[in-house]
């Protein structure tokens, strides 16, 4: 019974959100039922917040290595919460303050590494260490170096560049191309692995994401 | 077993009863066209627009729907009833093409239809007795150019060919003759350091023949709508000129002009080119045979309809000494404009009335408060009603006003005062003047309706409901009926104002009100069309969604054949038919790295990514973790597996637990070890990062949705070491794992683990299945590339879903 329920509740959501998407007198039920999803969602936010609690307050008793870092978390996590619970989250409130002055600022730092990691992988994925690596590095060179104003000042700079516009090489030729085609060819073989997977849950047949692995 | 399957099937009937039962009751679509309505024959056609397109013809007095068109799907369909026939305009081919249809009134019968090609939302339609003019601007390899199309209105035939010129439709004005003028709007390419102009012209086409009589170039674009009287074209021009300076300094300047343009030979009889910042207000308005046009400025200038000197265009002008409110309102020779004047920091309002013959102000009145514009002129009555304000912010209060003016002398008639602020405007039907007020009373705001008579200006009665009316007032000889914002549909009696039915409609009312035979008729935002009598008791409930989307025939198509495909191979699996699979690199790399974590006593990290379990790639992801965590609880080998939501991290603790389980080691599941970190994407990576870097995990697992978070994960794995597995179907970040892991499961690689790990012979059939499905695909790629190469277009419609 623990599986037959939940493969039941699974099998009819399923037909229900396919029937609805062909039935337009049913079609709203979609909405209804992310709705109950985001209820459902909503009381399971107090789960993870009682699991991030637990986690951290073991940690802290034990006094794990860098449990310090824990106690730096729940002093943040009640804080944000209580001034949000207390004052409300509107301008001007501390929970707004911690917002603007704390949470964006470590959000934006974050995001920035992405800069640098992206420097550090190119550094690694263009060494040509084969003739397929080759290709990468030339063409990813050329992809570069259209995209940056001196790029295109160098290109023009050639003898032969006026008659071959280094643009349309690269958005028509090597994006619009090879690029797109790539793209596709992996969206359409996902897109068929979603179909297939979603069959499977349908019938019953994949039945691992219910725990078990069978 | 088979009690199980039983159980399964029970559960699953039951709750698919529940679901129709609830169902019947369905919730519906929005976004009905407004109705058009024949009073004669008493049938209402509505159109249910974007997405299941279709226009009906009701019945009023037979309660019933008596016919249905179909149309293209569209976001708009435009409805006009034109004698026994209807006129219906759609958008095709997403916006590029117009779909017209014009089909008999009482049967629904097509009569004829036509598809017109066409670059712009927009269509001009023009009628006369016996013909339908379409004027469509048409896109030519980024070139705009205008069409106008004549059909007979009966039969469809195309009475000329297509009239063409260069440039986009502004409008098409009907002359005295029958004929029509066509407005142009051109712009010239850019050139160089020469940047593109906008210039106009003026056609002329014989509605006989559609050739052009004569063309008119104008520069400079359009400031407002031409119109015709008696044989000449008004309009006013706006023309961005570069002035020199004696210093060198380039100004720009905007130069307005009136122009007045012959419509029998094309002649520009005058244009009056107004002062620097005279901007006109509006269109002008034709008053006692010449054109009028007041100006932000507080200038009413009257020009000469065909003047003798064209270089004295101008028959009076007067200096209104305050700024124009709203454009001027004419009867009877007389010109009304509400104006605003400042005193000091104070807005003054007034109501000025000029004799249009001579441009002499007849009479001024000042008003309190700020006017509620437009006016409305009756006969013999200038209604003007004001909005008092007193007190600020939270403590504001409304005054409405309602003035009867004489026109003649401007004396007020008859006032009378009500708290509130107006919330829709007035409505004038024969002598009794409806005013929808919205006022304060305690701690609540009421709606009221009242209705004045305005040869005496008293109020005659006042309805009050808790609710916004938002529809239009539909004004019969015994009720004025309404919708209100909660649902229902009121009926309020005309002598006295008593409720005579409150029907409650269960959501807003989606159209006009139609009244035929004393039942009303009207859709709601439930998608149904009701028709109720005049006690208020509902007639017929009409459900007009229809019951499949034929329009998504094609997806459905598509979905069966690889559906048929997978389960053709699923079957033939299980009959027990020996499958091949190619060996995929980073599945097999998972006990490698299982194991290296089990010999370096490091824990393995798993993540799911950054999507909530009702996506497809998390229940992918969840079930390649139901594998791992198998192999984790064998090896005794700790595993982490910090979520990004918490529905994601109860399910991944159910399959942990349960893989624990399987391998017979339940005692060293720790659900402390598949926890939640927060909603936040960065937030979450800096709580991986920081897992990574302390714990230093010998394998780091990436399976789900990926944002751009991907490469940060990937590449602070890489610097602690681990060995690296990630897999994702989202192509922008692929590059990303591929650069920074060791082994990338791309797309459907995904999808394939879960049947590739479990070596379950169903699901090593369903992989059979999706190759099948791909082969079924490029063949179709090919073909309608082959096709599209011979220019058999008809191909794209089959795959069309809009």
């Amino acid at each position: 019974m623990r599986r037959e329920i939940p493969m039941a509740i699974t099998t009819l959501t399923g037909l229900i959100m396919i029937i609805v998407f062909f039935v337009p007198r049913w079609e709203d039920w979609s909405d209804i039922f992310l709705k109950w999803f985001t209820v459902i969602a909503g009381f399971a936010l107090v789960l993870g917040a009682g699991s991030l609690l637990l986690v951290n307050l073991n940690k802290i008793s034990r006094k794990a290595s860098g449990w310090g870092y824990n106690v730096v978390l729940i002093i943040g996590l009640l804080a944000t919460a209580g001034s949000g619970i207390i004052q409300g989250i509107g301008p001007g409130t501390m929970f707004d303050f911690i917002f603007v002055y704390f949470f964006t600022p470590l959000s934006a730092t974050m995001f920035s590494l992405l800069a640098f990691y992206i420097a550090s992988a190119a550094f690694r994925a263009f060494k040509a260490k084969s003739l397929e690596a080759g290709l990468l590095l030339v063409t990813a060179f050329i992809v570069m170096l259209g995209r940056v104003p001196i790029g295109e000042m160098m290109w023009n700079a050639l003898p032969f560049a006026q008659s071959i516009p280094l643009t349309e090489i690269i958005e028509k030729w090597i994006m619009g191309c090879f690029n797109t085609a790539g793209q596709r060819a992996i969206m359409l073989g996902a897109s068929i692995g979603i179909i297939s997977v979603s069959l499977k849950i349908l019938l019953g047949i994949e039945r691992s994401y219910l725990g078990g692995g069978d | 077993m088979k009690i199980r399957k039983s159980v399964f099937l029970f559960a699953v009937a039951i709750l698919t009863v529940l679901f129709c039962l609830c169902a019947q009751k369905a919730y519906a679509g929005k976004n009905w066209s407004d109705q058009a309505f024949s009073e004669k024959e008493g049938i209402a056609v509505v159109g249910n627009e974007d997405k299941y397109e279709a226009v009906y013809g009701i019945s009023i007095p037979e309660k019933k729907v008596i016919w249905k068109v179909g149309m293209p799907k569209s976001h708009s369909v435009h409805i006009e009833i034109d004698g026994d026939m209807v006129i219906l305009v759609a958008l095709e081919d997403a916006g590029f093409s117009k779909n017209v249809k014009v089909v008999d009134l009482k049967t629904g019968k097509v009569k004829w239809e036509e598809k017109i090609p066409s670059a712009a939302r927009k269509t001009e339609v023009f009628k006369d007795q016996d013909t339908i003019y379409f004027g469509v601007d048409q896109d030519y390899r980024d070139v705009m150019k205008a069409k106008v199309y004549a059909f007979n209105k009966t039969s469809g035939a195309k009475k000329w060919t297509p009239y063409e010129a260069m440039g986009n439709i502004k409008g098409m004005v009907p002359t005295q003759n029958g004929d029509f003028i066509l407005i142009l709007e051109k712009t010239s390419q850019a050139k160089g350091n020469k940047p593109a102009e906008k210039s106009i012209e003026l056609v002329k086409i014989d509605k006989n023949t559609g050739k052009d009589v004569w063309v008119v170039p104008v520069k400079g674009t359009f400031a407002s709508i031409p119109t015709e009287h008696e044989s000449v074209v008004y309009f006013v021009t706006q023309n961005i000129e570069t002035v020199k300076g004696s210093d060198g300094k380039e100004t720009v300047n905007i130069v307005r002009s009136f122009q007045a343009v012959s419509s029998e030979n094309g002649q520009i009889l005058s244009t009056f080119v107004f002062a620097d910042k005279d901007k006109p207000y509006g269109d002008p308005v034709y008053a006692a045979g010449n054109p009028v046009v007041v100006t932000e400025q507080g200038k009413a200038i009257c020009f000469e309809s065909k003047p003798s000197d064209p270089n004295k265009p101008v028959k009076w002008e007067v200096d209104l000494g305050a700024a124009p409110q709203s454009n001027i309102l004419v009867q009877d020779q007389l010109a009304y404009i509400p104006t605003m004047k400042l005193d000091g920091e104070n807005k003054v309002y007034s109501v000025v009335c000029l004799d249009t013959a001579s441009g002499q102000q007849k009479w001024t009145n000042k008003v309190d408060g700020v006017p509620e514009l437009p006016l409305i002129v009756a006969k013999d009555t200038v209604i003007l009603a004001t909005r008092i304000t007193q007190g600020e912010g939270k403590g504001q209060t409304f005054q409405f006003k309602l003035q009867g003016i004489n026109p003649l002398d401007g004396k007020e008639k008859w006032n009378g005062i009500a708290d509130g602020k107006l919330e829709n405007p007035l409505f004038l039907k024969d002598n009794m003047l409806f005013v929808m007020l919205a006022a304060k009373k305690g701690s609540k705001t009421v709606h009221i309706i009242s209705m004045y008579d305005i040869t005496t200006g008293a109020a005659k009665w006042a309805y009050e409901t808790e609710s916004v009316i938002n529809t239009k007032l539909f004004v019969d000889e015994d009720s004025a009926d309404f919708g209100t914002k909660d649902g229902f549909v009121v009926s309020v009696g005309i002598a006295d104002g008593k409720e005579l039915y409150k029907y409650n409609a269960k959501s807003e009312l989606d159209t006009t009100i139609a009244a035929s035979d004393k039942n009303l008729g009207f859709a709601t935002q439930e998608g149904e069309y009701i028709i109720i009598n005049d006690k208020g008791v509902v007639e017929k409930e009409m459900n007009l969604k229809p019951w499949f989307d034929m329009k998504k025939i094609s997806i459905l198509l598509g979905c069966l054949v690889l559906s048929a495909a997978l389960s053709w191979y699923i079957y033939h699996a299980r009959k027990g038919k020996e499958m091949f699979v190619r060996k995929i690199a980073g599945l097999q790399a998972i006990d490698e790295a299982v194991g290296r974590s089990t010999e370096m006593g490091k824990p393995v990290l798993y993540i799911t990514g950054l999507a909530d379990v009702d996506d497809i790639q998390t229940l992918a992801s969840l079930s390649i973790l139901g594998h791992i965590a198998q192999k984790t609880a064998e090896y005794d080998t700790p595993l982490v597996v910090p979520c990004c939501r918490s529905v994601v991290m109860s399910t991944a603790q159910e399959v942990v637990k349960e893989s624990y389980l399987k391998a017979g080691r339940p005692d060293t599941y720790r659900s402390e070890n598949i926890h939640y970190l927060t909603d936040d994407q960065f937030g979450y990576v800096a709580g991986v990062d920081g897992i990574m870097v302390r714990e230093k995990p010998a394998a780091n697992f990436y399976m789900g949705k990926f944002y751009a978070e991907s490469l940060i994960l990937a590449e602070t794995g890489h610097s602690t070491g681990a060995i690296q597995i990630a897999g994702t179907a989202e192509a922008a970040q692929l590059p990303f794992f591929v650069a920074a892991c060791d082994y990338t499961l791309i797309g459907e690689e995904l999808f394939a683990a879960s049947a590739y790990l479990s070596k379950d012979a169903q699901q090593i059939g369903s992989l059979k299945g999706q190759d099948m499905a791909k082969a079924i695909i490029l063949a179709v790629v090919a073909a309608g590339c082959l096709l599209l190469t011979f220019e058999m277009h008809w191909v794209k419609l089959l795959f069309a879903t809009q």
